[in-house]
């Protein structure tokens, strides 16, 4: 070979390792894959890739505590031990999604809970009130929740929210209702035949739930 | 003879750029390699037997990454939390690229009835740890059924409950370590079942100052830390806490801003994937401070899963005046307040809004 050819062959022999260093990506072997061909494993976690990059950068630094290192350390562990699972169920890809059903057996729901109950359950926003208790009982069309306490606005200001909820508990309805005096949060008693008994500071109250309304006030 | 021989090799190299630059439009991430490869151009591949190729985005780490919806939950009918697993599963593989989310699934409050513990249910309940660990298990299979050939995308579950509640009534340490076996239950059920890799769960509790006292939560994030495998998320605020802008501020008494750091992060299971609702921003302000009192007095800030906002709920229920931002605006919050200090500035994997479920 003369010295052209020689310099034509190293320029092809060249092309062609960079094409392949190129092609040796996946993104651009899933683009040029056949029907049949293996497919590359699923993604096994780029958060806790993320994760443990920075544990491990942050367990390298000289100020840490002995409790946060212990945290640390504990954490490193954690998202390994997520990644080497993921590994593993990995191989199980592709699998038959579509055998996967949902459960054969209806359920049924449990009775729902009632009386009276302390507390509020976080079922109304801390920034619209502070609750004491609730008085609930199951309807024939769905479920009544009353919370007793006061307004988050004003500690004096006693308020009732009443939470109507459908059968199948897929839609609630709250309404708020405000005694007429500004005597501290309310408390429910007890309850008879739909009459709540609510107390305040110095006041006792009944409350028609039917009715959504205050019928009696007692100083 | 040269010349040709020199336009031959040329076109051959120009050939081969131009297939290889065309193949490679779109993608955008450097993974694995495989070796030899075999270049074949035509027919074009069948969708039925191939995967669709999967782009994974790489998102502007400055900018909210999209969010997914959590839920208040008053049910753990399995058939129920079948059909919820597979709608957030088709969201996923009908949507552009990868998706990887992680979803809050709040139970309620802790409970002990007759020895069970459990979680309210918002009144609804009480529901067990088995109950709600079948739950979950079924959520997981509705996911991973309606993935269907999406080989990228990943969910995680936080599986919530709170720190409200009477100090007598609940041995605490007991239910943080009893939530914590349902975690490990319901991931080894994944592997078991070969899921993992695209579903899998954590613990979760909405700890709140206002709610219970700090020895009482300690003590179940204690009891969690004791027996879990997996991580446990706070997704509480800290009413009170001091801010860059108020360092006089105290977390609500008796809490100390210790006490938060270590349910938040201190305990080796904790991490805090906090509520920032306020439209103000004092939320971030005093997460943000928390994570420079972490690196002040324990020498590493906090690590943040990422940012928890209740818009939808407060769309559905109303009354939360000035406490309603949005996912993008608490996201926002966050990351710009940590970024404030270049010693607590992070990556925010994760962007949630919750909202009650079915409502």
């Amino acid at each position: 070979m003369n010295k052209m050819q020689h310099r034509n062959l190293l320029l092809v022999i060249v092309s062609l390792v960079i094409v392949f260093s190129m092609l040796s990506s996946q993104e651009i072997a899933i683009a040029f894959q056949m029907p049949g061909t293996p497919t590359p494993a699923p993604l096994v976690g780029i958060i806790e890739e993320l994760e443990i990059r920075n544990l491990e950068r942050m367990l390298d630094g000289d100020d840490l505590d002995e409790i946060t290192r212990k945290a640390l350390e504990e954490k490193l562990s954690m998202a390994r031990s997520i990644i080497n699972d993921r590994s593993i169920t990995a191989a199980n890809w592709p699998a038959h999604a579509e055998s996967i059903l949902p459960p054969a057996q209806q359920y049924i729901e449990k009775p729902f809970p009632e009386g009276v109950f302390e507390g509020g359950e976080g079922f109304i926003p801390s920034s619209e009130g502070f609750i004491h208790n609730r008085w609930q009982k199951a309807l024939e069309t769905g479920f009544i929740q009353v919370f007793a306490g006061f307004s988050a606005k004003n500690p004096l200001q006693g308020v009732l929210f009443i939470a109507e909820t459908s059968m199948d508990r897929t839609d609630t309805k709250i309404q708020t209702v405000y005694p007429g005096e500004q005597d501290g949060g309310l408390s429910i008693i007890e309850e008879d035949d739909g009459i709540l008994i609510l107390e305040s500071q110095n006041m006792l109250y009944c409350f028609d739930v039917l009715q959504r309304q205050f019928v009696c006030v007692v100083n | 003879m040269h010349k040709k021989r020199l336009a031959f090799s040329l076109c051959l190299i120009l050939i081969l750029f131009t297939l290889i630059s065309a193949a490679a439009a779109g993608s955008g991430t450097e993974t694995k390699r495989y070796l030899p490869l075999v270049i074949h151009i035509a027919p074009t591949p069948t969708p039925t037997s191939v995967p669709t190729p999967t782009t994974i985005p790489t998102p502007n780490p400055e900018l909210p990454p999209p969010y997914s919806t959590s839920l208040y939950m008053k049910t753990v009918n399995p058939n129920t939390l079948f059909s919820l697993g597979c709608e957030y599963g088709e969201k996923d593989q009908l949507s552009a690229g990868t998706q990887d989310n992680v979803v809050f699934l709040a139970f309620g409050k802790p409970t002990m009835n007759d020895g069970i513990y459990g979680a309210s249910l918002f009144g609804f309940g009480p529901a067990s740890t088995d109950e709600i660990g079948e739950a979950i298990k079924q959520f997981g299979a509705g996911y991973r059924s309606c993935l269907g050939d999406d080989a990228f995308s990943h969910l995680r579950i936080a599986v919530g409950t709170s720190n409200y509640g009477d100090p007598e009534l609940v041995s605490w340490w007991d239910h943080g370590r009893k939530w914590a076996r349902m975690v490990n239950d319901i991931n080894k059920h994944f592997i078991d079942q070969g899921y993992f890799t695209w579903v899998d769960a954590v613990g979760a509790s909405d700890m709140e100052l206002a709610w219970n006292s700090p020895a009482v939560t300690r003590l179940w994030v204690e009891g969690y830390d004791y027996a879990n495998k997996y991580p446990l998320y706070n997704f509480g605020a800290a009413e009170g806490c001091p801010t860059r802008l108020a360092p006089q501020w105290q977390c609500a008494s008796p809490w100390t801003k210790e006490d938060v750091w270590y349910i938040s992060f201190g305990s080796g299971a904790s991490y805090p994937m906090p509520l920032i609702y306020a439209t103000n921003g004092v939320n971030a302000r005093q997460w943000a401070w928390l994570s420079v009192y972490s690196v002040e007095q324990h020498g590493a800030p906090m690590n943040f899963m990422g940012a928890f906002t209740q818009y939808q709920a407060c769309q559905q229920r109303g009354g939360c005046d000035l406490l309603d931002n949005t996912p993008e605006q608490g996201w926002q919050q966050l990351y710009d307040e940590l970024k404030f200090d270049e010693r607590t500035k992070q990556h925010l994997a994760w962007s949630t809004d919750i909202k009650w479920w079915g409502e």
